[in-house]
């Protein structure tokens, strides 16, 4: 079985590596650098038994919110040897926890396809997310993507329909796990510029001399 | 910035310089050097303006690099005693990553300003990158006597004490800063909150546990990371003796998540139950543990830790009972990974027997006329019939797990699989009362699979073929892995399953069509993607494995998204793939490409050294140095290292064997007869030309491909082309694809010695790395460092070791040849070998005793062919009897070689990516049929022991042991196409795919 624990500093790696292996959307290691270096807390990884990081949970606060304080998964994979065992939720409902009690967000957004018809289930019959909009072509290979939102309880403004958690629908499907931002286009070309947001580009910040 | 230096302006032309500067911070490049031009127009000498031209320049565009450097020295040389000239100067190395130059620049600037702050941070972010502890502090100390009233030069400050270790200090630093507060604004209540844990964490680290607690306790209002601070707090109180307290903590952890392994060790040490000193547990403490878990079993009966942890401390019908409670979840909601969460057990052989019993008890039962398990060992009952989880929206619910990427990448085809969003079908949509949703309906086979996901029986036979297979019993694990399929043949897992099952039997090909059997069944998988690339490597496709990672990264433009995506499992994987076939450029591509992720990694801290300061992050800052501090201790970079030091290696001696006729240093030559090896040098150099010719043909085929899609994407395409073709064109083609520049240094001895530097300051306790050293030196010609190496080889490996025995001998004779020039250096490596070579008088005598000591057919395989190998090197005229030992002990005591190196490679976070499902990650089968490898190698055409005859004998000998060996020929391999299905269909749509 695997423990589901805050990230630390040594996990990235393996966390990039996890990645790679299950998901389209990638990203250089300095953007996980700048995702626990600015919001330690919302980083969760799934460890199996001899060390390796079979699942994990990327996730922020959006920097400058208009719509208030919310969070916002980037990336969640689960390997799919290891599916079925709740590790997808676990990690999910660690890092909505800390969202809500350390930064004090209202709510929390994801990207997800609109075919990944186990991830959409997770979302919204276990983790009672509801949808808020469809994003057009909004992953590299023109799949649209459904822009969910899950409020909390302590900041909720208004609560989308949380869908029946006795669904009687079959979960099934290859896919879960794979909340993923587009990355695409940005996470790769512009790759650390996404990634650097705040802790600017170099060349940024020569500026100022005396 | 304004102009100070010995050159005064006058004011117009001040106004354009400071208009210069404004433009060049806010990136207006152009504009920038246009005034700068402007300026010069009228004072062509003006050294700062000169200057602010080249920093300019240097971000325009590479090609004006050197006009940049070329301009800030004239500008430096017409005004000395400028601080901006300097600085300027220090700029443009630092954005060059030079920053050992950069330092000297910006501290000639400071001799001319010294209060400059921006000068002043500019240095201290250097230093702390250069890890200048000292320097740093210095550097920041002035900043915060320049500017007390600034946040981050109070901490920054401190950080500086912590990292040199002085934790007193930097705690009263954080203090003073603290009592210049007044109240904590709210949007800045986060960041108050990471200081206080960080204090606390740098006063537990200073052996101050008792005012850590204090702190935590008394500012328990203003943290807001509650849950570290819980865990901190729980930690202390154990550290203070306070085993009540802390077991309160770490119990109140637990409700919070029961599936942090951590906070269970915290609360065993806190109760007494961790083993003692010797690692083992009394009888007493068993008992206490029992105790524990049933209650924290009622307690929280969905948590799989709560669980699993029983099986670690139990013994005899105790471990059966909790197995079995623990396995019957698995088997009932047909969860596939059982295995690898028993597999750590599998060290203790009483448990190995247990389990296996447990398994053929259910195995049985479910043939039986119940066809169910059997009850369970503990009386109790089970949680939820298999039919309800699919309605089970809990903590260890379903709706998970997999990672799919959803998408099909450009070229392949959705299957039934995730990916697909199906046109049709009369299933129920995805979710119930979910607004907004567009319904999606599953394929036939996905319910197929549901329904056979259903069958305990097949979940059993799933985990009997993992646990044979894993114990080097592969016929037993093919047999329960084909009745497993024959029920389930939807089910993907057990596809993967069959193809690990394979791999480990020494049956690549057979793996091959497997993964791609498993990958087939959902093409919008990445994972599966994956294990079917990892599978076309290992049998050495390595252009197929290529094509097929390729699926998965956008414009089709692989190896560079690859690259750009710091895809390090892969690299590796092709790089070893590609040594192995000989191939060193592609090979020296894939695993210089590593070394230089680990460059940007170290390059990636830069940005963060004032970014954590501002946003408060300490403990993950400090976290961050420490990590990269240890870099390149890391896994990848060490096996990549390994790998690339070889090919360095290999080429050299190709190149020494080809220009001077002296082969004393070639394994490939040695032992050749003059005649063979004139044939053998002829063959290597035709092979040579071939494939230079061949990688200068791909290469240019690759160009024009290239440029005509260059050429295309830059001619039309809507919106969304334009922009990919954008970022093509922006990205310059890969000047060498295949690697042919690097594999044809001038130097490969000195770029592998780069990589051994590295590798001995960062791991030095990794055998790689010392055998890595010994090779580069002894080539070298440098018998101290090669004897150092042995030494350390010897000390973690042992010297009966084959590794080290081969190192040993052969730096003997070699000093026995050439001894070194200088009197003092031969006295100390004849007294260094003399203790290596435990008294032996020479080189040949080492190898003779080690010969008879472990030549004969009761040790382990590399033992006997290290002394086989080492008897010939010091004796040609004993090659025949070294090759009749060798051969005489069969494929026996095989394993412990190449299980050592798998060992290493799983220890490393960045083995393999098959991930806990495949048991081909340690198995003593897998290492032993690597070993037998090896020996064929030597026997090979071209190897220290070539002998065609032994080596067709040792052929069919490994082919009678391995009988599933594709490598060696065993009668059981796989020889069927290697597509979706055993029908060829599978082919055409892989041939379609691809």
């Amino acid at each position: 079985m695997v423990c589901i624990r805050p990230a630390t500093l040594e996990d990235l790696m393996q966390m990039q590596r996890c990645n790679l292996l299950c998901l389209p959307e990638n990203y250089q290691l300095k953007y996980y650098f700048y995702h626990i270096l600015s919001w330690p807390q919302l980083l969760y990884v799934a460890e199996d038994y001899d060390g390796a990081i079979v699942g994990y949970v990327l996730a922020k606060m959006e920097e400058e919110p208009t719509d208030g304080i919310h969070g916002h998964i980037t990336s969640l994979a689960v390997a799919r040897s290891h599916r079925k065992q709740g590790i997808a939720s676990r990690l999910m409902t660690a890092t909505h926890k800390a969202m809500e009690e350390v930064f004090c967000a209202e709510y929390v957004s994801l990207h997800v396809r609109v075919s990944n018809r186990g991830a959409i289930h997770l979302y919204t019959n276990t983790l009672g997310y509801g949808v808020q909009d469809v994003e057009s072509k909004y992953y590299a290979n023109g799949e649209d993507a459904y822009e969910m939102r899950k409020y909390f309880a302590g900041g909720a403004k208004r609560r989308s329909g949380r869908g029946s958690s006795t669904g009687g629908a079959a979960r099934r499907g290859g896919a879960a796990a794979g909340a993923s931002d587009a990355g695409g286009g940005e996470a790769t070309a512009a790759g650390s510029g996404s990634g650097a947001k705040e802790p600017a580009a170099k060349a940024a910040a020569t500026a100022g001399v005396s | 910035m304004s102009a100070t230096g010995n050159q005064p302006l006058p004011s117009k032309e001040q106004q354009l310089f400071r208009s210069l500067v404004r433009l060049y911070e806010s990136k207006q490049y152009k504009k920038a050097v246009k005034a700068a031009d402007q300026i010069l127009k009228k004072l062509p000498e003006h050294g700062e303006t000169l200057a602010m031209k080249g920093l300019t320049l240097k971000y325009m565009g590479d090609d004006k690099k050197e006009e940049a450097y070329d301009l800030a020295r004239r500008g430096l040389r017409a005004d000395l005693k400028s601080h901006v000239c300097w600085h300027v100067y220090g700029l443009l190395y630092r954005s060059d990553a030079n920053y050992p130059e950069a330092i000297k620049c910006y501290l000639n600037a400071l001799r001319l300003e010294k209060e400059n702050a921006q000068i002043l941070r500019d240095l201290a972010m250097l230093q702390i990158q250069m890890r200048d502890i000292p320097g740093f502090v210095e550097t920041r100390h002035k900043l915060l006597t320049q500017k007390p009233s600034n946040r981050a030069n109070w901490i920054a400050f401190a950080v500086g004490h912590h990292l040199e270790g002085n934790h007193d200090l930097a705690v009263q630093i954080l203090t003073a800063y603290e009592s210049t507060l007044e109240e904590i604004p709210a949007s800045e209540a986060y960041e108050h909150s990471e200081l206080l844990l960080y204090k606390a964490a740098v006063l537990r680290e200073g052996g101050q546990a008792r005012a850590a607690l204090d702190l935590l306790q008394g500012q328990r209002a203003r943290i807001r990371d509650r849950l570290s601070a819980a865990g901190e707090e729980a930690g202390l109180q154990l550290e203070l003796g306070n085993a009540a307290e802390a077991e309160r903590m770490y119990r109140e952890l637990l409700a919070t998540n029961p599936d942090n392994y951590r906070t269970h060790d915290g609360l065993r040490a806190a109760l007494g139950l961790s083993p003692g000193d010797g690692g083992a547990l009394t009888a007493a403490q068993r008992e206490g543990l029992r105790e524990l878990y049933a209650g924290l079993a009622a307690q929280y009966p969905r948590s799989a830790a709560v669980a699993r942890i029983p099986l670690d401390f139990g013994e005899g019908e105790a471990f059966s009972a909790a197995a079995d409670s623990f396995c019957r979840r698995y088997i009932l909601r047909g969860i596939p990974s059982l295995f690898s969460a028993l597999r750590p057990l599998y060290g203790d052989a009483s448990k190995v027997q247990l389990i296996d019993k447990l398994f053929a008890d259910y195995e049985a039962a479910l043939r039986g006329p119940t066809a169910a398990l059997p009850p369970r060992l503990d009386g109790g009952a089970d949680d939820a019939p298999p039919s309800a989880r699919a309605a089970d929206g809990g903590a260890n619910g379903n709706g998970n797990g997999n990672g799919n990427g959803g998408a099909a990448a450009a070229g392949d085809e959705p299957s039934g699989g995730a990916g697909a969003a199906a046109a049709a079908g009369a299933a129920a949509p995805a979710t119930n009362g979910v607004a907004g949703l567009r319904p999606i309906d599953l394929s036939e086979a996905q319910q197929r699979a549901d329904d056979q996901e259903r069958d305990p029986l097949t979940w059993v036979l799933h985990f009997r073929s993992q646990h044979a297979s894993w114990l080097g019993d592969a016929e037993g694990a093919v047999a329960a892995s084909d009745e497993a399929l024959a029920r389930g043949p939807d089910i993907v897992d057990l596809h993967s399953a069959r193809a690990a099952i394979l791999g480990a039997a020494g049956d690549a090909e057979g793996a091959v069509h497997w993964a791609e059997s498993a990958r087939q069944r959902d093409l919008g998988d990445r994972y599966l993607n994956s294990l079917a690339v990892e599978a076309l490597l290992a049998a050495g496709h390595t252009e197929r494995a290529e094509k097929t990672a390729m699926l998965f990264t956008r414009d089709g433009d692989q190896v560079n998204n690859l690259f750009d995506m710091q895809h390090m499992w892969y690299e590796c994987a092709a790089g070893e793939a590609a040594l192995a076939a000989g191939a060193h450029g592609p090979a020296l591509k894939s695993l210089t490409a590593v070394a230089k992720h680990f460059s940007d990694i170290a390059e990636d801290q830069f940005d963060f050294h004032s970014y954590c300061v501002r946003k408060m992050t300490l403990r993950a800052y400090v976290a961050l140095l420490r990590l990269e501090d240890g870099l390149h201790g890391h896994g990848f970079f060490v096996r990549a290292a390994w790998g690339a030091v070889q090919a360095y290696v290999q080429l050299h001696d190709r190149r020494q064997s080809g220009q001077s006729g002296d082969d004393a240093d070639d394994p490939g030559l040695s032992g050749l007869s003059a005649e063979e090896r004139r044939r053998e040098k002829q063959r290597r150099k035709k092979e040579e030309k071939k494939a230079a010719k061949e990688a200068a043909d791909r290469a240019a085929a690759e160009d024009a491909r290239r440029a005509a899609e260059r050429e295309a994407s830059s001619s039309g395409g809507g919106a969304k082309d334009g922009k990919s073709a954008k970022k093509r064109a922006s990205k310059p083609a890969d000047p060498d694809p295949q690697g042919a520049k690097l594999a044809a240094t001038e130097d490969p001895l000195g770029e592998a010695t780069k990589l051994v530097l590295k590798l001995r300051a960062h791991a030095p306790g990794d055998l790689r790395t010392q055998l890595a050293a010994f090779e580069v030196y002894l080539r070298k010609g440098r018998p101290l460092l090669a004897l150092g190496a042995a030494r350390r080889a010897a000390a973690i490996a042992g010297g009966d070791d084959g590794d080290v025995h081969r190192a040993v001998v052969r730096l003997a004779l070699a000093v026995e040849q050439q001894p070194p020039a200088s009197e003092a250096i031969a006295g100390v490596v004849r007294e260094g070998l003399s203790e290596l070579l435990a008294g032996a008088p020479s080189a040949a005598a080492a190898a003779e005793r080690y010969f008879s000591a472990h030549g004969g057919p009761a040790s382990p395989l590399p033992r006997r062919a290290a002394a086989a190998e080492m008897l010939a090197r010091v004796d040609p005229v004993a090659r025949p009897k070294a090759v009749a030992a060798l051969l005489a002990g069969g494929a026996s005591g095989a394993g412990t070689g190449a299980l050592r190196r798998r060992l290493a490679a799983a220890a490393a976070p960045g083995r393999q990516p098959a991930g806990a499902a495949a048991p081909a990650a340690a198995c003593e089968a897998a290492a032993a049929h690597d070993d037998c490898i090896d020996v064929q190698r030597l026997l090979a055409p071209g190897g220290a022991l070539a002998d065609a005859a032994a080596a067709a004998r040792w052929r069919a000998v490994c082919a009678e042991a391995f009988p599933r060996s594709s490598h060696f020929g065993g009668a059981k391999r796989w020889v069927g196409g290697d597509g979706g299905g055993a029908n060829g269909v599978g082919d055409k749509l892989a041939e379609l795919a691809v």
